[in-house]
């Protein structure tokens, strides 16, 4: 019974599993880029995006081509694939949640508001919590409508 | 959103639109076309043969027919009935969950996953015009890859029914906000109403005594569906005096 009880605290939070250990700390954090220079929609759409392969290998035709990951990241250009990467955040289908980039980003929040420090990781991890009471809250502490149509459609 | 923009109240509060939809009797020819529209917008799925002869085929709107005369002079009428937003909606104070309540702007609202199914709303609608999904929706392929994005899915269990594309209002309002401008009239049409060959259907702020559906509804022609029941329908039928 002890065994059990400890492997279930010791049990890992299930993370989104990458196909590759892309850093988002070495792209942000060490050589300055933007968020939206990969995740193109997230000022201007719906859906933030992310980005083709064809995008990695602009830089990564001549940047880091040493490098293990790269090598690796190489291999699906050579092959035309793109890479399966996992989604870390997003609403179940059960919660009827329309959510839209664009307005938030024109209320000028954070990406970090929601998506935590993504700049300081390696490969991205759910620190955010998205739930009702966390939209909600910030809803109302910036006066935006907190009318259920407002998310629910 | 900016200050300063969008036309606001005498105390300076941002206008909020009272939407309304006006459909001219006369001009109706009964041809189903904002019924296909609605069902493809709104992810609305065939019931099949078997449900829909136990009457559960969703149409979030549908055309009653009414034959005056005997055959063969028969004429046939057609009134297009949707969800009518009433103001004093009779599905509201029926649901034990507040999963269904009149918003700001004068929509009907319904909040699927605060649905839990009892189905009252449905059995209080004087116009049947809500749905429920008694069981998960299916889409034979390649119907599946058509769906619409912005309208969710609603899963088995919950009432369903039209919102006066609700989602086509976000994306206007979202749309104007991106070009800092007020929403215009016209900026705003439901499936049904951009899809009629006949232009009989209008929607629009009826706040705004500008707009074309103020004009319509004023025109002296209106009259709402069961009004006797004093549901105050935001749905207003035109049609030329008997």
């Amino acid at each position: 019974m002890l065994v059990i009880l400890l492997m279930l605290v010791a049990l890992p939070v299930a993370e989104a599993q990458q196909p590759l250990g892309f850093s988002h700390s070495a792209h942000i954090g060490k050589a300055r880029m933007q968020c939206t220079d990969c995740h193109v929609g997230a000022t201007s759409r719906d859906q933030a995006g992310i980005p083709s392969i064809r995008k990695c290998m602009l830089c990564h035709q001549f940047i880091a081509k040493d490098h293990p990951e790269v090598v690796r990241l190489a291999e699906y250009w050579e092959r035309k694939h793109e890479v399966p990467w996992a989604r870390v955040y997003g609403f179940k289908k059960e919660a009827a949640v329309q959510f839209r980039h664009a307005p938030h980003a024109r209320a000028e929040i954070a990406c970090a508001q929601c998506h935590g420090e993504v700049s300081t990781m390696t490969v991205a991890v759910k620190t955010v919590r998205h739930t009702m009471g966390t939209c909600i809250g910030c809803h109302r502490e910036n006066k935006a409508s907190d009318d259920c149509l407002a998310c629910h459609f | 959103m900016a200050e300063g923009k969008r036309n606001p109240e005498e105390d300076g509060s941002e206008h909020v639109p009272q939407w309304a939809m006006a459909i001219d009797l006369d001009r109706c020819t009964g041809c189903e076309a904002c019924v296909v529209a609605c069902s493809a917008e709104n992810n609305v799925p065939t019931a099949g043969q078997e449900q829909a002869a136990m009457g559960r085929a969703k149409h979030w709107i549908r055309i009653d027919r009414y034959y005056e005369g005997e055959f063969p002079n028969i004429k046939v009428k057609y009134r297009p009935v949707l969800c009518q937003h009433c103001d004093n909606a009779p599905c509201e104070p029926v649901c034990p969950v507040y999963a269904t309540y009149q918003n700001a702007e004068g929509l009907n609202v319904q909040i699927y996953n605060r649905c839990i199914g009892t189905r009252y709303c449905a059995n209080n609608c004087p116009y049947t015009v809500r749905f429920f999904d008694w069981f998960a929706p299916e889409w034979d392929g390649p119907l599946d890859l058509q769906l619409n994005p912005d309208v969710s899915i609603r899963p088995a269990g919950v009432v369903e029914k039209c919102t006066f594309c609700a989602h086509r209002i976000k994306r206007a309002k979202l749309d104007a906000d991106a070009e800092d401008r007020d929403l215009a009239d016209g900026d705003v049409q439901p499936a049904c109403v951009q899809s009629c060959p006949a232009e009989a259907m209008v929607f629009g702020d009826m706040s705004d005594s500008h707009s074309k559906v103020s004009k319509k509804i004023e025109s002296g022609r209106s009259e709402q569906l069961l009004s006797e029941l004093g549901t105050k329908p935001r749905v207003y039928y035109l049609r030329k005096a008997d």
